[in-house]
């Protein structure tokens, strides 16, 4: 990500710079390099859906920390679910609406039984409906982005075929892989708070704040997705200061 | 017989605790206990009491002024605006035709004097406030279409008692001047009669600007004493305030005391007086009954008792037929009119007060005002055993009578529908609405015919029937159907029907509606599989929603919610099988309120709101992060 442009990209950026914000720029000549997903990402500030699902927020630190960094954003609106729906009777057709005005679906979650909470299940179960989400009149959720943000005691490394968690945790993921794809949508990497029970006030206070430019990252104009997709932890992509990419694929 | 107050008192007293729970036992109601204690311990029977019985219903007349009281504390001020066609319109033709007919038989076909029979028709017009308030209210009638009418009826003839008292004097054949009933000196009576009704007004003003505005700080300081007994005193001192201003001035005070309770009726004081009063009024009300039971003279019914038995009927028939074509005119449907005539055909304690007041005018002589007198004690005596007639013979037959009548109706219970409602009030009537919303057709049955016609009106189809018959039960279609909900308001009655289905139509599903705990161990025993106490769930949403109010999550409420509802269900399961021993039962009792109450507190109870959440909890110490 932080690689060195070789001198055929420098002549071109020289050639054809084009200053959008805050130093970010691009060439017109990626255009043809980007697919149509990654020019609106570029263009415009995207549309953040943050979905909440935690059955004790109140007593979970971690989460309620990632939330306030979260909470206050522009263009970034929140559903708590468990406390919009106690009684799992989510109102389909709102959600649903909340989706159609959103370009990233982030899922806020802990990391129950390499799963989601129950409710959350629900949601995609009562929400991402035939004919609506996914089927041959389905293209409601085309083009967005969809990621998982949840928090998990296990270490990173248990996560490997000879250690405690026995698979990657992309294999764990794969349902939610699947699940956008069919819904026309891209997956990225999930981020991650590992060693939840273990964390440091200073690693903690870390992860919210890098949840906040995350969020913000990928919010704003000029980032390349593309370089995210293959990543295997969005922790590992967040731009802290470096400018994106040029190109795909450098 | 010479007697001091505390013999008196013992005799009272004694007569009344032992008759009035016997009355009662055997469903007479508790005033005829009354009278029949009076009667019993009276100069006709025991002799236990003498001829003082006069001046121990002027003293617990008191009684029926602070019934006023309580009742009119009761009323807002609204509604009896809202009811004034009922008090002037029912009330005055009530009291209009009956003094007329009355009036004209006592006149042409008795032969007596114009002024005696104008006197006797209104008076006779009159009817018992306290008999029928009292057994209105035992019998929970008073919210019905005819508690209100009869209560109308008789707020104008308190009103009326006025304008009597004023007209009498001058039906006096001579030139006596007006003294007030009891001997007591009105004011009013120095005064020309225009200042009279100034006085009149005056008193009038200052009960309701008194009460508006002088009572708050005085109940305020009295109650800032803290000192229960003096607020009984001072509410007490209001009563007697009132009676004595509205003596005075010549009016009735029980309308006066009516007035203030009104006035005070959005008072922040009025459960305080409600709860202070109602044992004064229950006791002289009792009192006074005893006294009309003692005042009977059995003499005069032994000298001429077919004349007597034919004034006695004679009078309440009339009553009771003016009072059916009233109920007609006001458009009451049978069984209401039923109560409503049979309620108010006696005549009343006033009748007392104002043939007393008539003698001493000279309008009545000895003789004829002791026969009046007997008369009016009879009716008050036989109006509790009229009702009794009329609830357990006239009004079965009316509610059998009237499906006859709407013989299509029965008929048309074509559709043999698989669900059988019983009551459609509250609770039956929202079962049946989401049952029929989810296609499920319902059979109703509701056994109040004012609710059915409305009910009709807006095209909901109930069928009017008394569910706890068999027959009726059948026509509904009870053999085929599969399930039957028992809403009924009653708690006896739902208990009747699920034996009475258990019996008849044992393949029926039974769904029975629960008033209280009492009702449903009942019908726990009785067999029902599925008992809905009424508020449980309602009572334990909105203690949740009073959680989230207090910052409690939406989801953890709900949680505690499921929690409590499962712990309150064992715990009810464990109670009804120890019902029947008291000792166990009370043990049973209060563990479940510790239980509940501590479990709610308990962590067991917080862990067991979140057990899903993942964490191990007994191994890790308290404040350690709770996350996953």
């Amino acid at each position: 990500m932080q690689g060195h442009p070789d001198k055929t990209s420098d002549a071109l950026f020289i050639l054809f710079n084009i200053k959008i914000n805050d130093g970010y720029s691009f060439t017109p000549a990626t255009i043809l390099f980007l697919n149509r997903q990654n020019l609106l990402l570029i263009l415009y500030m995207q549309k953040i859906l943050l979905i909440v699902a935690h059955p004790a927020l109140e007593r979970s630190k971690n989460n309620i920390r990632m939330l306030k960094a979260a909470s206050g954003l522009e263009n970034v609106v929140i559903r708590d679910l468990y406390e919009l729906y106690p009684r799992f009777s989510i109102n389909t057709r709102k959600e649903q609406e909340y989706l159609e005005q959103s370009d990233i679906i982030v899922l806020q979650h802990p990391f129950y039984w390499y799963n989601v909470p129950a409710l959350l299940k629900q949601y995609f179960d009562m929400v991402f409906t035939n004919g609506w989400a996914y089927g041959s009149k389905g293209n409601n959720l085309h083009g967005k982005i969809m990621f998982n943000s949840f928090t998990t005691s296990g270490s990173r490394e248990s996560y490997q075929a000879d250690k405690h968690n026995r698979f990657p945790m992309a294999s764990y993921l794969i349902p939610f892989n699947q699940m956008a794809h069919v819904c026309g949508m891209t997956y990225l990497p999930p981020y991650v708070l590992h060693d939840s029970g273990k964390v440091n006030p200073a690693e903690a206070a870390a992860h919210s704040k890098n949840f906040k430019v995350l969020l913000q990252s990928l919010r704003d104009p000029g980032r390349n997705i593309q370089v995210a997709c293959e990543m295997e932890y969005l922790n590992d992509w967040i731009p802290v200061t470096a400018p994106p990419q040029l190109l795909p694929g450098t | 017989m010479e007697q001091s107050l505390f013999l008196q008192a013992l005799i009272y007293l004694g007569s009344a605790v032992l008759l009035v729970p016997i009355s009662k036992k055997l469903g007479l109601g508790s005033v005829l206990g009354y009278l029949i204690a009076g009667i019993l311990i009276g100069p006709s029977c025991l002799e236990w009491i003498g001829n003082d019985s006069e001046d121990i219903m002027h003293f617990a007349e008191f009684g029926v002024v602070m019934m006023l009281f309580l009742i009119g504390l009761e009323v807002e001020p609204q509604l009896l605006w809202r009811w004034r066609t009922s008090i002037l319109g029912l009330g005055g033709l009530q009291v209009g035709l009956t003094a007329a007919v009355v009036g004209f038989i006592a006149h042409i076909l008795i032969g007596l004097s114009f002024a005696q029979s104008l006197t006797i028709g209104l008076i006779f017009a009159m009817s018992s406030t306290a008999i029928v308030l009292q057994t209105m209210t035992e019998n929970n009638w008073m919210q019905t279409h005819a508690g209100r009418n009869a209560f109308s009826v008789l707020l104008f003839q308190d009103i009326a008692v006025i304008p009597i008292l004023a007209l009498l004097p001058l039906l006096s054949p001579d030139d006596i001047p007006a003294t007030a009933a009891h001997g007591q000196a009105t004011l009013t009576q120095a005064l020309p009669p225009w200042a009279g009704s100034l006085a009149v007004l005056a008193a009038v003003s200052i009960i309701i600007f008194g009460g508006k505005y002088l009572t708050r700080p005085i109940f305020h300081m009295v109650a800032a004493t803290n000192l229960r007994e003096l607020f009984s005193a001072t509410a007490l001192l209001l009563i007697v305030s009132i009676t004595v201003l509205m003596t005075y001035v010549g009016l009735s005070p029980a309308l006066g005391a009516f007035l203030a309770g009104v006035v005070l009726a959005n008072s922040e004081y009025r459960h305080e007086l409600e709860s202070d009063i109602e044992p004064f009024k229950g006791l002289l009300l009792g009192l006074f009954f005893i006294a009309v039971g003692a005042s009977i003279n059995f003499d005069l019914i032994a000298e001429r008792p077919v004349l007597i038995a034919l004034l006695v009927v004679g009078v309440m028939l009339v009553k009771l037929g003016i009072l059916a074509v009233l109920s007609r005119l006001f458009r009451m449907s049978i069984d209401q009119f039923l109560l409503f005539a049979f309620a108010l055909s006696q005549v009343g304690e006033f009748a007392f007060v104002l043939f007393s007041f008539a003698k001493d005018q000279h309008i009545f002589n000895m003789e004829l005002y002791n026969l009046l007198m007997v008369v009016v004690a009879a009716t008050m005596a036989l109006s509790p055993i009229f009702m009794l007639v009329m609830e357990k013979l006239l009004m079965p037959m009316v509610v059998r009578k009237t499906p006859e009548k709407e013989d299509r109706k029965e008929d048309t219970i074509n559709e043999k529908s698989e669900v059988i409602i019983a009551g459609y009030g509250r609770f039956g009537s929202v079962t049946g609405r989401f049952l029929n919303a989810n296609g499920i057709q319902t059979t109703i049955l509701d056994a109040n015919s004012d609710r059915v016609e409305s009910l009709r009106k807006i095209g909901i189809k109930v069928y009017y029937g008394d569910a706890l018959r068999v027959d009726l039960l059948t026509a509904a279609g009870a053999a085929k159907a599969r399930l039957i909900i028992i809403a009924l308001d009653d708690s006896a009655q739902v208990l009747q029907l699920v034996k009475i289905v258990k019996k008849h139509f044992p393949n029926l599903h039974i769904i029975a509606r629960a008033h209280g705990l009492d009702d449903t161990y009942d019908l726990m025993d009785a067999g029902v599989l599925h008992v809905f106490r009424e508020t449980i769930d309602t009572s334990l949403r909105a203690g949740t929603e009073a959680l989230k109010l207090m910052g409690v999550r939406a989801y953890t409420a709900q949680r505690a919610y499921d929690l409590f509802l499962q712990h309150d269900e064992k715990s009810l399961k464990k109670m009804a099988a120890a019902r029947h021993d008291r000792k166990k039962y009370i043990l049973a009792l209060r563990n479940r309120i510790e239980e509940l109450e501590t479990i709610i507190q308990h962590d067991i109870h917080e862990r067991a709101i979140h057990t899903h959440t993942g964490k191990d909890t007994n191994t890790l110490p308290e404040d350690e992060e709770e996350d996953w």
